[in-house]
């Protein structure tokens, strides 16, 4: 366990993981965006308040969206796909840039992120999107901002989308306190993936 | 050559330049029919008559990935013309993609528009084809990048919708697979209009794109990239599925 709690910037449902940390969660917009992205203000707006947010040296990223049944794109209209898939992007996006510049120089971020299992992705091709797309995203931010020393990592768990949360909450906990507390300052842009067997 | 023994009728979006015509115009070498699909008529139609010229059957047709009628209309004209669908092609990325950005100051204006021509865009184009790849039993290529893998320092958001395509076609080619669609990735680094944007705004790009390149070159998008996508969509492909192909020339550190 941490023993100073990283700052938490998430959805509620990542609540837990802010509790336990220890930590307050700061919450991203519960936007939903539509097409056209009209909501998409609410983002910037929340975006433009993060830049005069305390700084800090750990910090932890977490976008959950409410858990749905596995759903094929084929039967997926646009309003529920930019509902779902383009929101959770768009987030993340704004929450891990957010993050990274708030993060004092030589610092850490973790972005917890929510990933179907390899082989029981059918269904799951928004969450599997996401998830590439977050990990892309954490090594575009490691190179962005690799000279003031800040690193950057990535714990996944599947255990939501599995039904399996039983431990969740302790096993992502401890992956991410496992990467803040280690005395390794040439590690970054790792990528943990948490079991969801219970 | 392709999954009906019959020659391939694709539809290739963002076809108008740069890797989409190179891919229009190595399945045109074929003997395929070639939909080019987008929104620049002028010279999306100059790629439909190349595609002509090198042994296909170009025909163009307008296209905006993002809409999603726009996207239902060009399938439907493509199966209206042709009795069918063998395979889909997307390409098309936002013209953004060289922008160099800070990612905490990307406008979400501009970051919607990278995400919905990218990710929306194939998206769209998978939700209106599958039935129709289903009955060929065809095949789905979403183009990708390097920087899909990896990420880069300037493009931040090309390289997240890069990587979420990557998401999508391994599920998709998870859930298709029964039906017998499948779908894969192709990672280019070649010459394009865009590739010349950005090592325009960038002195720097070229030094590292090529400075430790194993064959020193940018790829051609019809001689070295079209011919990659073509195999893919084709029936000698037929148990390759859920993959990203990297056809770089040896630069990504990826095996």
């Amino acid at each position: 366990m941490v023993t100073e709690p990283p700052s938490v910037i998430g959805t509620p449902t990542a609540a837990p993981i802010a509790e336990g940390l220890g930590a307050v969660l700061d919450e991203v917009p519960g936007v939903v965006l539509d097409p056209a992205w009209s909501g998409s203000h609410v983002i910037e707006a929340w975006r433009e308040a993060q830049r005069t947010a305390v700084p800090a040296g750990r910090l932890v990223v977490a976008v959950w969206p409410e858990v749905v049944s596995p759903t094929s794109v084929i039967h997926l209209d646009l309003e529920e796909w930019s509902a779902r898939m383009e929101t959770s992007f768009a987030l993340w996006f704004a929450a891990l840039a957010a993050a990274c510049d708030r993060c004092i120089d030589g610092g850490q971020v973790v972005a917890v992120t929510e990933r179907p299992e390899g082989k029981e992705s059918a269904g799951w091709s928004l969450e599997s999107a996401v998830a590439d797309a977050v990990e892309v995203m954490v090594r575009s931010l490691a190179l962005v901002h690799r000279s003031r020393r800040v690193r950057i990592h990535v714990v996944s768990t599947s255990a939501r989308l599995r039904g399996r949360t039983g431990t969740l909450v302790a096993d992502v906990v401890g992956a991410v306190a496992m990467l803040l507390e280690a005395d390794a300052p040439g590690v970054t842009t790792a990528v943990i993936r948490v079991a969801a067997d219970a | 050559m392709t999954a009906s023994g019959a020659g391939g009728v694709v539809l290739v979006t963002g076809a108008s330049g740069g890797v989409g015509r190179g891919i229009a115009i190595a399945c045109g070498a074929a003997g395929w029919s070639v939909w080019v699909a987008a929104r620049r008529q002028v010279e999306g139609r100059r790629v439909a008559d190349e595609v002509t010229s090198a042994g296909g059957r170009g025909t163009f047709v307008e296209c905006d990935v993002a809409e999603a009628d726009s996207v239902a209309a060009a399938v439907a004209a493509v199966v209206e013309g042709e009795g069918r669908l063998t395979g889909a092609v997307h390409n098309a990325t936002s013209g953004r993609s060289p922008e160099p950005v800070v990612p905490s100051d990307v406008p979400l204006d501009h970051l919607r528009d990278h995400v919905v021509v990218s990710v929306r865009g194939a998206y769209l184009l998978a939700h209106h084809a599958y039935p129709h790849l289903v009955a060929s039993r065809g095949s789905l290529v979403l183009l990708t990048s390097e920087a899909g893998f990896g990420g880069t320092m300037r493009l931040a958001p090309y390289a997240a919708v890069k990587g979420a395509v990557r998401g999508l076609a391994r599920s998709w080619a998870r859930e298709w697979g029964g039906d017998g669609v499948r779908v894969n990735c192709v990672a280019p680094l070649a010459e394009s209009p865009a590739v010349t944007v950005a090592m325009a705004a960038d002195p720097t790009m070229a030094e590292r794109v090529l400075g430790h390149h194993p064959m020193g070159r940018l790829g051609h998008p019809v001689d070295d990239v079209g011919p990659v996508v073509r195999f893919l969509l084709s029936d000698e492909a037929g148990y390759v599925t859920g993959m990203t192909v990297m056809v770089d020339g040896g630069n990504a550190p990826i095996t």
